[in-house]
C-alpha cells in the first residue's frame, strides 16, 4: 500500500459541511479501489487542503477522484518520513509540547 | 484585473448606478461574488453614516447561522478592495462600521452634487453633468428578495434615484428643445428607457424628431407609442401623442443647424508603418468627414495607437452599413486585417454568436493548448469545454489574445453592425476586447440605429462603459444636404435625374434617396411617398415565384442560407435556388451561394409586411419546426426561440429553450442561460401538467446558470417543490427523481447540505420507482465500474445486459453501457466486438464531453490494437489519446500514451525499442500507475520470452508482479506469475517455474474474474512446464510475426 496525497485548491472557504459532502461520494469510489482516507490538513483561511490516503498507488486515488467527479489540483505518492522513526527528533518535540502545556493561559481582557 | 494605459478616474471610485462596482487608477476590480457581500458595500456608502453591526447582521444575514461571523468574513473580502496607502475607508469598531469617502470618488454623490438644492436652479451644464452620472438604477440586479429590510431600503433607493434621474432628464428636454434638438432628444430617448408607458414623453420625442426633419423615425415613434399603449394600458387614448403627430411634416426641420461636427482626427503626427501614400480612392458618395474619422481610426491601429472606439448611430437608410463598408474596404487597402459581423435581431438569444461567426474563419487549427482550451466554449471542435469558475475570464483572454496574434503583422479592424441586437454575453466580451485594446494595433467600429440601443441593456452598458472609460467616440450620421442627396441619385441611375425633387422627398436619406432616384428613373410619379411605399412597389415587381420565396426569407431574418431557406418551404434546393437568383439579380439580396442577406433591412420587412399576421405565424411555426429537427440544432436552438415565439407555441418554445439554455451553459454565458430558463418557464405556465418534464428541465438550466450566486432564490424553491408534488401526484416518478436531482443541486450551491442529503436521497427513492428507462443508466454505470476495477466481472455482465435490453426497447445511447460492453468484451478475449463497443463509447463521450471517459476509451482501444499486432493503429489512438491527456491536465494518462506509443514502435522494430520501453515504465512509476505499469512490463516480459531473453523477462516479470499485486487485480498479478514461470523455465529453473504455476492456478478461479488473455497464458505455462510442443510452436510463430 502506498500512502498517497490529494491537493484541492478553493475559490471560496471551504465549509465543514461542503467537506462531509465530498467524503460522501469519494469514500465509495475509494473503498471499491481499496484505498481509506487517513487525514486532511486544511488551511487557516480555509482555501486549500491536503488529503492523506492509503491506496494501492495514486492512480487508484485519481480514478475515484474522477469517477466521483471530484475536482482536485494534484495527486502524488509520498515517502513518509515520521518524526516516530527519529528518537533524538522525538525527545525536542515531545519537550517542547510540555513545555507549551505548561505555560499559563493569558490573562482574560 | 484589467491593466490600463492612459486616462481615466484615479484614485478609489465606487460606482452605485448600474451594477455596483470599484475602480482603482481606471482599472476595474474584481468584486466578491457574494450578492450579500456587494449589498453591504452599497448599503455602507450610500448611507454615509456608521451602522451598528447589530443593524447591518439583521438587514442580511437575518437567520439561525452566524450573521456575525459572516458580516466579519464580507468586511475581510471587501477591505483590500476599499483601503489603500491613501486612506482607511471602511472604519469598524466593535460596535459599528462605517464608510468614509476619504479620497475616493462615489457617482452617486457626484450626481447628487452636480444637481444641487434642487433640479430647476441647476445649471444646464450641471444637469447634463448629472444625467452623464446617472446612467443606470441604484445597484442595478442586486436584488434580495429574501432579505426583506434590505430589500425595502433599496426600493426605496431605487424610486428616489429614479425619480431624480426623470426630473434632470424632463429639465434638459425642455431646455434644449428650440436650443440644440438633437442632444435634446438624446436625452428624450434616455427618459423613454426609463419610463417607457410614459405617452408625454413618447409625444416629446415625436417632436424633435419631426423638428430634425426625421420624419421617418416621428412616424415609426408614433406607431411604437400606439402598441405600447395598446398592449400595457389597453389602448388607451393620449390626446398628447395625436397632437405631436399632427406635427409631423409641419415643423421646419433643422437640417440647415450644424450637428456637432465629426470629430476631427488626431492632430499628432501619423506615420503609416509599411505601405506609404495617400489612401485609397473610394467610392462613397459625401461623407468626407465621417470618412476621414475611420481613416484616422485604420491609421491608429497601424501605429499601435489605437484608443477611441467609434459608434455610429443614425436613422435606418441614413448609411452606417455603408460607412462600415468603407472603412473595410480602407482596412484592406491599408494592409490591415478585418473581422466583421452583424447582430440580427433573431441572434439577440444567441450567446456569443458574433463572435463565433466572426472568428470561425481565424486558423484556429494552429493555436497553442492553452488558447485552445480557453476558445473551447465558442468553438467545441478545440476540445472539451471546462466549466470551472474561472473559464469565462480565461475564454476572455483567449479572444483578446487571438486578436493580439492576427494583429501582430497588420493592424485588425473589428466591425459590429446593428449593435442594438447585440446578444448579453457578445457585448460583454466586446467590452472587455475593447478595455484591454487601447495603444494596440485591434481597432473597433459599431454602429447602431437610433432609438434602438436603449432597449438593448447589454449593448447600452457597454456603450456607457465606454463613455465611462472616456473611450468612445461617438458619431452621429445625419443627413445628407441637397448637393450632397443629388450626387447620390445620380450616381444611383445616373445624371438625368431630379435631384432637387429626390431631396425634397428623402429629406436627406441615402436609402430613400436611391429608391426616389430610382422611382423617377422608372417613370414619372404624382407626388411623392413614403419609403415603405416605395420598397413595396419593388417587390410587387417580382415574379410569383420570387414573391413567394422572398416573405419566407423575410421570415428566417436577415441572413438566410439557402439549404435552410428550401428545407423550411419543404422544397428541394434546386427548386428554390432558382427563385434566389431571382432576389439577387433585383438586387434584393446579396451574397455568395452558400450565404445571403437583404441588401438592407428595411427591404426585409417591407417583405415580410407581405404576410397577413395569421400566416405570419405559420411561416414561423414552419420555421421553428424545421429547425428543431435538424439532426444537430446546436446554437441554432437560439432561433428555434426566436420563430417558435413568434409563432406563439408555448410547446416548441419550452422545448427549445432547455436545449438554447444548454448551449449557453457550455458557452459559459450563465446569465443567458437563465434567461432562456425564465422564457421557458413562462410558456410552461400555459401547459399545465403536460408540460411538467419540460418545466422540471428547465428549472435544471435556471439552477445550473446561478453559478456561486444561488441567494435569494426562494421562489425556485418553492418551483421545484411544486414539481416533485405534481409528479407523485400523476405518477410520474422519473420526472419527481429528476426534480428532486435539481433541488439538491441547488441546495447544494446555496450550502443547505442538510437539505441536499435529503433531496438526494428522495432522488434516489424516487428513481427506484421510476420507469426502467430510468433506471438503465444506473444499471449501466454500475457494470462499467465492476469491469473498469475488473471486479465482479460475472456480476457486471449481469447488469449489462439488463441495461442494454432496456436501452434497446427505449433508443437509449449510454456512455456506460458502451464503455462497459467493451471493457467486458476485452476481458472476455472477444476484440473485435470491444473494439466497436469502445469506439461507440468514445464517440458519445465525445458528445458529452466527458474528457475521462474519452481517456479511458482511448487507452483501452490501444491496448487492443497493440493486441492485436496492429502498431500504427495503436499510434493513432495514442496521438488522439496526447491530446485529451492535455485537457486532463494532471494525471497519468500522458505517461500512459508514452508507454503504450513505446510498446507500438518495439513492436515494429524489434528490440531496438527496448530502451524506449524502460523509460516509459518509468513514467507511469512517477505517476504512481500501478495497473498499467504492470500490463506494459507484463507485455515487455512477454517479448523478451519470445526472443529467448530468460534473465530480462524475469526482471520485468518480477518488477510486474511488484507493481500488481497491491492492486487487487487478479489478471494482473497471475499474468506476472505466468511469465516469471516460463522465464524460470527458459532458465532451466524448473521448481521455480512450478512455483509460479501453482501461484497462479490459485488465484484463476478467483470469484472477481479472470480476463481470457490471462487463462491462455497460464495454459501455454502449463504445457510448456509439462514438456508440451503447442506452447513452443505458438511461441515459434509470435516470434515470426514481429519480424
Amino acid at each position: 500500500m502506498a500512502r498517497v496525497m490529494l491537493e484541492h485548491v478553493f475559490t471560496e472557504p471551504f465549509t465543514d459541511e461542503r467537506y462531509a459532502f465530498f467524503a460522501k461520494k469519494l469514500d465509495p469510489c475509494l473503498e471499491v479501489r481499496s484505498g481509506a482516507w487517513r487525514r486532511s490538513s486544511l488551511s487557516s483561511d480555509r482555501l486549500r487542503m491536503i488529503c492523506e490516503f492509503e491506496a494501492p498507488d495514486a492512480e487508484s486515488v485519481r480514478e475515484a477522484c474522477r469517477a466521483a467527479s471530484i475536482p482536485f489540483e494534484r495527486v502524488w505518492a509520498a515517502n513518509v518520513f515520521d518524526v516516530e522513526d527519529y528518537p533524538e527528533m522525538k525527545e525536542k518535540l515531545t519537550a517542547l509540547l510540555e513545555k507549551s502545556e505548561k505555560k499559563p493561559p493569558p490573562a482574560a481582557t | 484585473m484589467v491593466p490600463r494605459q492612459g486616462v481615466g478616474n484615479w484614485g478609489l471610485s465606487v460606482h452605485l448606478l448600474g451594477e455596483v462596482s470599484l475602480l482603482r487608477d481606471g482599472v476595474l476590480l474584481a468584486l466578491p461574488a457574494s450578492k450579500k457581500t456587494r449589498a453591504l458595500l452599497g448599503y455602507l456608502v450610500a448611507t454615509r453614516t456608521p451602522q451598528p453591526r447589530q443593524r447591518l447582521c439583521d438587514l442580511l444575514w437575518d437567520g439561525p447561522d452566524d450573521p456575525r461571523a459572516a458580516l466579519r468574513w464580507s468586511l475581510t473580502k471587501l477591505r483590500p478592495l476599499i483601503d489603500d496607502d491613501a486612506a482607511v475607508r471602511l472604519v469598524a469598531d466593535r460596535d459599528r462600521v462605517g464608510f468614509e469617502a476619504t479620497g475616493a470618488t462615489v457617482d452617486l454623490f457626484d450626481a447628487s452634487a452636480h444637481v444641487g438644492r434642487d433640479v430647476a436652479s441647476a445649471s444646464t451644464e450641471a444637469l447634463a453633468r448629472a444625467a452623464a452620472a446617472l446612467n443606470g438604477d441604484f445597484l442595478e440586479g442586486l436584488d434580495l428578495p429574501d432579505c426583506y429590510r434590505f430589500h425595502e431600503w433599496c426600493t426605496a433607493e431605487r424610486e428616489r434615484v429614479r425619480a431624480l434621474r426623470l426630473a434632470v432628464l424632463d429639465a434638459l428636454v425642455e431646455r434644449l428643445l428650440h436650443a440644440a434638438p438633437e442632444e435634446a432628444l438624446r436625452h428624450a430617448r434616455q427618459r423613454l428607457a426609463i419610463d417607457p408607458l410614459c405617452d408625454a414623453a413618447h409625444a416629446t420625442a415625436v417632436k424633435l424628431l419631426a423638428r430634425l426633419g426625421r420624419n421617418a423615425e416621428a412616424q415609426a415613434q408614433v406607431e411604437t407609442c400606439r402598441r405600447i399603449l395598446e398592449r400595457e394600458l389597453g389602448g388607451r387614448r393620449s390626446p398628447a401623442l395625436d397632437l405631436a403627430r399632427m406635427e409631423i411634416g409641419k415643423i421646419a426641420p433643422v437640417l440647415a443647424a450644424p450637428a456637432a461636427p465629426p470629430p476631427a482626427p488626431s492632430s499628432a503626427p501619423v506615420h503609416v508603418a509599411g505601405r506609404a501614400g495617400p489612401s485609397p480612392a473610394s467610392t462613397l458618395v459625401a461623407r468626407a468627414a465621417e470618412r476621414a474619422v475611420l481613416e484616422d481610426l485604420v491609421r491608429r491601429a497601424t501605429e499601435s495607437r489605437a484608443s477611441d472606439v467609434v459608434v455610429l448611430s443614425g436613422e435606418p437608410g441614413i448609411g452606417k452599413s455603408r460607412l462600415l463598408a468603407e472603412l473595410g474596404a480602407l482596412t484592406r487597402a491599408l494592409g490591415g486585417t478585418l473581422l466583421a459581423g452583424r447582430a440580427f435581431e433573431a441572434e439577440a438569444v444567441r450567446p456569443f454568436g458574433i463572435w463565433i461567426d466572426m472568428l470561425r474563419g481565424a486558423p484556429l487549427a494552429a493555436l497553442d493548448g492553452d488558447l485552445r482550451r480557453n476558445l473551447a466554449p465558442l468553438f467545441p471542435e478545440l476540445g472539451q469545454a471546462p466549466s470551472d469558475p474561472e473559464s469565462k475570464a480565461r475564454l476572455f483572454d483567449g479572444v483578446a489574445r487571438l486578436l493580439g496574434e492576427l494583429s501582430a503583422r497588420a493592424p485588425l479592424v473589428v466591425i459590429i453592425d446593428d449593435l442594438h441586437w447585440l446578444d448579453e454575453a457578445s457585448a460583454s466580451l466586446l467590452h472587455y476586447v475593447a478595455r484591454v485594446s487601447v495603444d494596440s494595433r485591434v481597432a473597433i467600429a459599431c454602429a447602431t440605429r437610433n432609438g434602438e440601443l436603449e432597449d438593448n441593456p447589454a449593448a447600452l452598458r457597454f456603450v456607457r462603459g465606454l463613455r465611462r472609460d472616456g473611450h468612445l467616440l461617438a458619431l452621429p450620421i445625419v443627413p445628407l444636404g441637397v448637393e450632397e442627396t443629388a450626387a447620390l441619385a445620380r450616381a444611383a441611375v445616373g445624371p438625368g435625374v431630379d435631384g432637387a425633387r429626390v431631396f425634397r422627398e428623402s429629406a436627406g436619406n441615402p436609402l430613400f434617396a436611391i429608391e426616389v432616384a430610382r422611382a423617377l428613373a422608372g417613370g414619372a410619379r404624382e407626388g411623392p411617398q413614403a419609403l415603405a411605399g416605395l420598397l413595396e412597389e419593388r417587390l410587387a415587381r417580382l415574379g410569383a415565384r420570387a414573391r413567394d420565396v422572398v416573405v419566407w426569407a423575410a421570415a428566417l431574418g436577415r441572413e438566410f442560407e439557402p439549404g435552410v431557406l428550401a428545407a423550411v418551404m419543404g422544397e428541394t434546393l434546386a427548386h428554390t435556388s432558382g427563385a434566389v437568383g431571382d432576389l439577387e439579380r433585383e438586387g434584393l439580396i446579396v451574397g455568395s451561394g452558400t450565404r445571403y442577406a437583404f441588401t438592407h433591412e428595411l427591404l426585409r420587412r417591407a417583405a415580410y409586411r407581405q404576410l397577413s399576421s395569421g400566416r405570419q405565424r405559420l411561416v414561423h411555426l414552419a420555421i421553428a419546426r424545421a429547425l428543431a429537427a435538424a439532426p444537430e440544432p446546436g446554437a441554432a436552438w437560439g432561433d428555434v426561440v426566436h420563430h417558435a415565439s413568434l409563432a406563439d407555441d408555448p410547446a416548441l418554445v419550452a422545448r427549445a429553450c432547455v436545449a438554447a439554455g444548454g448551449d449557453a451553459l457550455r458557452k459559459l454565458a450563465r446569465r443567458q442561460a437563465r434567461d432562456f430558463a425564465v422564457r421557458g418557464l413562462a410558456q410552461t405556465a400555459r401547459l399545465g401538467l403536460e408540460g411538467l418534464a419540460t418545466r422540471v428541465a428547465l428549472l435544471d438550466v435556471a439552477v445550473r446558470s446561478m453559478g456561486q450566486a444561488a441567494e435569494g432564490e426562494a421562489a425556485f424553491e418553492q418551483d421545484a417543490q411544486d414539481a416533485v408534488r405534481l409528479a407523485r401526484q400523476i405518477g410520474r416518478h422519473e420526472i419527481a427523481a429528476q426534480a428532486l436531482f435539481v433541488l439538491s443541486f441547488y441546495r447544494n450551491l446555496r450550502e443547505d447540505f442538510e437539505g441536499t442529503h435529503q433531496a438526494t436521497l428522495g432522488a434516489a427513492e424516487a428513481s427506484r420507482a421510476a420507469s426502467p428507462a430510468d433506471s438503465a443508466p444506473v444499471l449501466a454505470n454500475t457494470a462499467f465500474c465492476l469491469a473498469l476495477i475488473e471486479r465482479e466481472l460475472p456480476k457486471a455482465r449481469a447488469l449489462l445486459d439488463e441495461a442494454a435490453e432496456i436501452a434497446r426497447i427505449h433508443h437509449l445511447p449510454m456512455v456506460d453501457l458502451a464503455l462497459g460492453d467493451g471493457l467486458l468484451a476485452h476481458m472476455e478475449g472477444d476484440l473485435v466486438r470491444a473494439r466497436a463497443a469502445i469506439e461507440r463509447g468514445l464517440a458519445l463521450a465525445r458528445v458529452h464531453g466527458d474528457t475521462w471517459r474519452e481517456s479511458t476509451a482511448l487507452i483501452r482501444l490501444a491496448m487492443i490494437e497493440l493486441e492485436s499486432g496492429a502498431w500504427e493503429a495503436t499510434r493513432a489512438r495514442v496521438k488522439e489519446l496526447r491530446g485529451v491527456a492535455a485537457k486532463l491536465g494532471e494525471g497519468s494518462e500522458a505517461a500512459v500514451a508514452d508507454a503504450l506509443d513505446a510498446l507500438a514502435l518495439q513492436g515494429a522494430h524489434g528490440r531496438e525499442g527496448a530502451g524506449s520501453v524502460a523509460a516509459s515504465a518509468e513514467g507511469l512509476a512517477r505517476a504512481d500507475a500501478k495497473a498499467m505499469l504492470a500490463y506494459v512490463l507484463t507485455v515487455a516480459a512477454e517479448r523478451a520470452l519470445e526472443d529467448r531473453a530468460f534473465a530480462e523477462a524475469a526482471k520485468l516479470a518480477r518488477r510486474a508482479l511488484d507493481a500488481a499485486e497491491p492492486l487487487g487485480k487478479p489478471s494482473a498479478t497471475v499474468l506476472a506469475h505466468a511469465a516469471l514461470g516460463r522465464a524460470a523455465l527458459g532458465a532451466g529453473d524448473r521448481p521455480t517455474a512450478l512455483f509460479h504455476l501453482e501461484a497462479a492456478r490459485a488465484l484463476i478461479e478467483h470469484p472477481y474474474g479472470i480476463s481470457k488473455r490471462t487463462r491462455e497464458a497460464v495454459a501455454r505455462l502449463n504445457e510448456l512446464s509439462n514438456g508440451g510442443t503447442n506452447a513452443a510452436a505458438h511461441e515459434r510463430e509470435l516470434r515470426r510475426k514481429r519480424r
